[in-house]
């Protein structure tokens, strides 16, 4: 046990940060006739409180030594917020506060034109409730400031998914966000206290000991926290809310919500269902694995067919949450076999994707944010044209893209590549028939990436490719400087995080030392500039290396085209004699047409074909077309779930008749029967 | 001696519960509270005397003047006043609701002897009576349409408690005494205003039609 350090610089800066927050709340709420300021407020406090969590989490993961604290205590009541930030909270901090910095900056611009002046305290008050209760998720003690901080963060989510709240979507959408993760935090509550009973005490350092319960009831409680944390994680089948609430949001929220939300079921993942309950058990990891699989193949393959572009991005994070699960999946496996080496393979792996799902997805819905604000819409087939009049926007869309698509050189691509290596070690590291698991695993996660490639390749090949195909996208101009600003800035770390991967897996080694089971030291950095397993001795790459080859290459084949004095003639793109018009481009229902065509038993697809009947039935006057895919789970699970709920509903209410003596005869009947029962006996 | 006068008593307030619950006529109802009251007074009295504690004169004068003079004056002032049918409304005839008040009776009765007090004697009967009293008074509550009857049944519940306190623990400490005499007199007031809202409201005194508030 490390030892925990309580005092110097960094022992203040929560409490601080917690401090500012409060003060931006209040100044916030104080300004709110004055939009300007109130916003400025607002998010300038944000981003300070942000720096300030990001510096005590960078001390923690660079220092692997836990801070701990009190933020209230209240004598006479005997309640007591303290907190404690282990290595791994300082992780999740980290990842927020990474996100959460430019997002904020970028809000001060954004939100200018995305929200109604009038909504502006509101929006900028739930922006800091929001961020401050992730970060009491990340550094809660018990389960009371847990569950409580839990709770305020779906609150604050829900308001900010309903702030163009006059559209009946976005309320539903907020609706259905709440219904989904009210029913998550019921199995946690629950889940909860049966731990709490057992353990006699409410802190997690008592209840996740990992001793606490064991046979049939644990696996209960794993499958409770499963549910309780995958609805907030967004994997399927608890993913519903996720593609409703996702768009409905400000995008700049979207973007908070996919890498900060999203994180803090995966958090919960760690912390409860992996890391506290003992050592896992095969049936558990085999649970998370397919979860995993099915999210990452599913979330895709539904992100392939979106043409409303938050919406795609949205069903990408399924994909990117579900190979986190993945990885965490293998992790398990191979903690429940023994094999700590590679445990800790797979859990640096799902650490990493989690930093780095929420850099490129983040960036990516600050891009889409842009071009939603320029075109004043969310779908795909009225973009077009973008790159040239928006470059810098359709740039950073492109390294987003890039990155979520797992090349080499940007980040998406180590986190992807250690999750295979540890899907390889661990069918070495299984026996019996457990380890075919793995080989399936891998061939879909290939699968995914694969599809993730196409998908993004249709989404900024239709978008910001070729001819504007509506008059918003024609007449779409670049972003203001702020957004940019915050833009570059994840696209930076992008590069950056993909060209030096060692940087992340040498930070993740103290987070790795402090989870129970792991093998201390996993060797998975191999210097700054590459990686390795550090198992096997032939598996290493260094991005970095490879960047500068790329690059030198380029540079080679351009001086060579350069001496040979190629002359360069501009002409228009030849159309075959014809016209290029708009009309004459590739629609993005086109692009993913075949994939739906092969994935048919997947999507079943429906389609309607209706000609506006003309003179004769050969010269139809138009034609509507009309294509959807099959909601399975809405149709097959989701809806025979309620339609069972509502009827069980309606007929309870019968008791509550509303009549006083029908309610007086409950208590008196309730009385008899129990003095009969516990009092007839001496 | 002591012993059959407090088992008179007793005997004497389940009988005026019973009668209670098969009178239609409200005045009568709430005369048979104050004789239901006197009797309490009369049980605290007998065991101020027995077991020589002077406080509980003071208990037994409270109870007397509040339960048996008082409070039946004001809820019959407010029958008066508000002007409505002298009549209970039970939901169920009187038969089958003396048979169900007997039933709730054995039932009180076989609880007092899991109690060790209430294993035999007088806290047997004491106990018994009281059980027995408290669920006569909810069960009026559930069958008695008119708010005047809901409020009897309440301080029949009231009185079954303090008859607990006071014939099993040889009395509570005065100040709670006070306490719960000053509740009860409030209570009684607060009810009586809300009696005169609620027909003021409806146009009668019937709260089976409170329900119609619900949305």
């Amino acid at each position: 046990m490390v030892e925990p350090s309580t005092g110097g610089l960094v022992a203040g800066a929560l409490p601080a940060a917690v401090l500012v927050r409060l003060l931006t709340v209040a100044a916030t709420t104080a300004l709110a006739r004055r939009p300007r300021p109130c916003r400025w407020v607002a998010l300038g406090g944000s981003m300070a409180a942000s720096v300030l969590t990001l510096t005590m989490a960078a001390e923690v993961i660079v220092s692997g030594r836990e801070v701990e604290g009190v933020l209230f205590h209240h004598a006479a009541s005997g309640i007591v917020f303290d907190y404690a930030v282990t290595p791994l909270s300082a992780w999740f901090l980290m990842v927020l506060g990474v996100v959460a910095l430019p997002t904020a900056l970028y809000s001060a611009a954004y939100f200018a034109h995305a929200v109604a002046a009038s909504r502006t305290a509101v929006v900028g008050v739930a922006f800091n409730v929001l961020l401050g209760s992730v970060e009491a998720v990340f550094v809660a003690t018990g389960v009371i400031v847990f569950l409580g901080a839990w709770e305020v963060m779906t609150l604050a989510t829900a308001a900010l998914v309903a702030t163009e709240y006059q559209e009946r979507a976005n309320r539903l959408a907020a609706y259905l966000y709440l219904v989904m993760s009210h029913v998550g935090t019921g199995c946690l509550v629950a889940a909860f206290m049966v731990l709490a009973s057992r353990a006699g005490a409410t802190s997690f350092t008592a209840m996740l000991a990992g001793d606490v319960v064991s046979g049939p009831l644990r696996d209960g409680l794993f499958a409770l926290f499963l549910v309780g944390f995958g609805v907030k994680a967004g994997v399927i089948p608890l993913h519903v809310w996720l593609p409703e609430a996702h768009p409905a949001a400000p995008s700049s929220i979207s973007a908070l919500m996919s890498a900060v939300l999203i994180t803090a079921g995966i958090y919960g993942l760690y912390r409860v269902c992996a890391f506290g309950l003992g050592v896992p058990d095969e049936r558990w990891a085999l649970a998370l694995l397919f979860v995993g699989m099915l999210s990452a193949i599913l979330g895709v393959l539904y992100a392939l067919t979106q043409t409303d572009l938050k919406r795609l991005l949205a069903c990408s994070t399924i994909e990117n949450s579900g190979i986190v699960v993945l990885g965490l999946g293998a992790g398990t496996m191979a903690l429940a076999h023994g094999h700590r080496a590679v445990a800790a393979v797979a859990v640096a792996a799902s650490l990493t994707h989690v930093l780095n799902h929420a850099i490129f997805k983040g960036l990516l819905f600050l891009a889409a944010g842009s071009v939603v604000m320029a075109t004043g819409t969310r779908q795909i087939e009225e973009f077009g044209g973008l790159l040239k009049r928006m470059p810098w926007t359709a740039l950073f869309f492109f390294i987003g893209a890039l990155a979520i698509s797992g090349l080499p050189l940007l980040n998406g691509f180590p986190s992807e590549w250690l999750t295979f290596q540890a899907l390889l070690l661990g069918f070495t590291a299984t026996p019996g028939l457990v380890r075919l698991n793995f080989p399936v695993a891998g061939a879909m996660l290939a699968l995914t990436s694969a599809l993730a490639a196409a998908c993004f390749v249709r989404a900024f090949g239709i978008g910001f490719l070729a001819l504007p195909r509506s008059r918003p996208a024609s007449d779409a101009h670049e972003s203001p400087r702020l957004m940019l600003v915050p833009q570059a800035w994840l696209a930076t770390l992008c590069v950056a995080l993909g060209l030096f991967p060692g940087v992340t897996l040498r930070a993740l080694e103290t987070v790795i030392a402090s989870l129970p089971g792991l093998e201390a030291a996993a060797p998975t950095a191999a210097g700054a500039l590459g990686m390795a397993p550090g198992i096997s001795s032939f598996d290493f790459v260094y991005p970095a290396i490879f960047g500068v080859a790329v690059l030198a290459a380029l540079v080679v084949a351009l001086s060579l085209t350069a001496r040979r004095g190629a002359v360069v003639r501009q002409v228009p793109t030849w159309a075959c004699g014809g016209v290029l018009t708009p009309r004459t481009e590739y629609t993005a229902t086109a692009f993913s047409k075949p994939l739906l065509m092969i994935f048919k038993a997947i999507y079943r697809p429906q389609r309607q074909v209706d000609a506006l009947a003309g003179a004769s039935p050969y010269f139809p006057q138009g034609v509507r077309y009309r294509a959807e895919i099959e909601p399975t789970f809405e149709r097959y699970i989701y809806g025979p779930l309620l339609r069972g709920v509502v009827r069980t509903a309606g007929a309870m209410r019968v008791l509550q008749a509303g009549s006083l003596h029908a309610y007086l005869a409950y208590v008196l009947v309730l009385a008899v029967v129990l003095l009969i029962w516990l009092g007839g006996t001496p | 001696m002591t012993a059959n006068v407090l088992i008179l008593c007793a005997a004497g307030m389940l009988v005026t519960a019973y009668l209670m619950v098969g009178q239609k006529a409200l005045f009568t109802t709430i005369r048979l509270y104050g004789l239901q009251s006197f009797l309490l007074g009369l049980v605290a009295a007998t065991i101020a005397i027995a077991e020589s504690r002077h406080e509980l004169f003071i208990t037994a004068a409270l109870t007397v003047v509040l339960k048996a003079i008082l409070i039946p004056w004001f809820l019959m002032r407010t029958v008066d006043r508000i002007g409505i049918h002298r009549e209970v409304e039970p939901f169920l005839n009187v038969p089958a609701s003396l048979l169900i008040c007997l039933g709730l009776t054995v039932v009180g009765y076989r609880v007092s002897t899991a109690f060790q007090e209430g294993a035999r004697g007088v806290g047997h009967h004491l106990i018994g009576v009281a059980l027995s009293l408290l669920l006569i008074g909810l069960f009026m509550m559930v069958s008695r349409k008119k708010a005047i009857t809901q409020i009897l049944a309440l301080l029949t519940v009231e009185n079954a408690v303090f008859l607990v306190a006071v014939g099993v623990t040889s009395g509570m400490p005065l100040i709670v005494e006070l306490g719960i005499s000053f509740d009860v007199i409030l209570a009684v007031l607060v009810l009586g205003v809300l009696v005169q809202r609620i027909v003021g409201r409806f146009e009668s005194m019937d709260i089976s039609r409170l329900s119609k508030l619900k949305g």
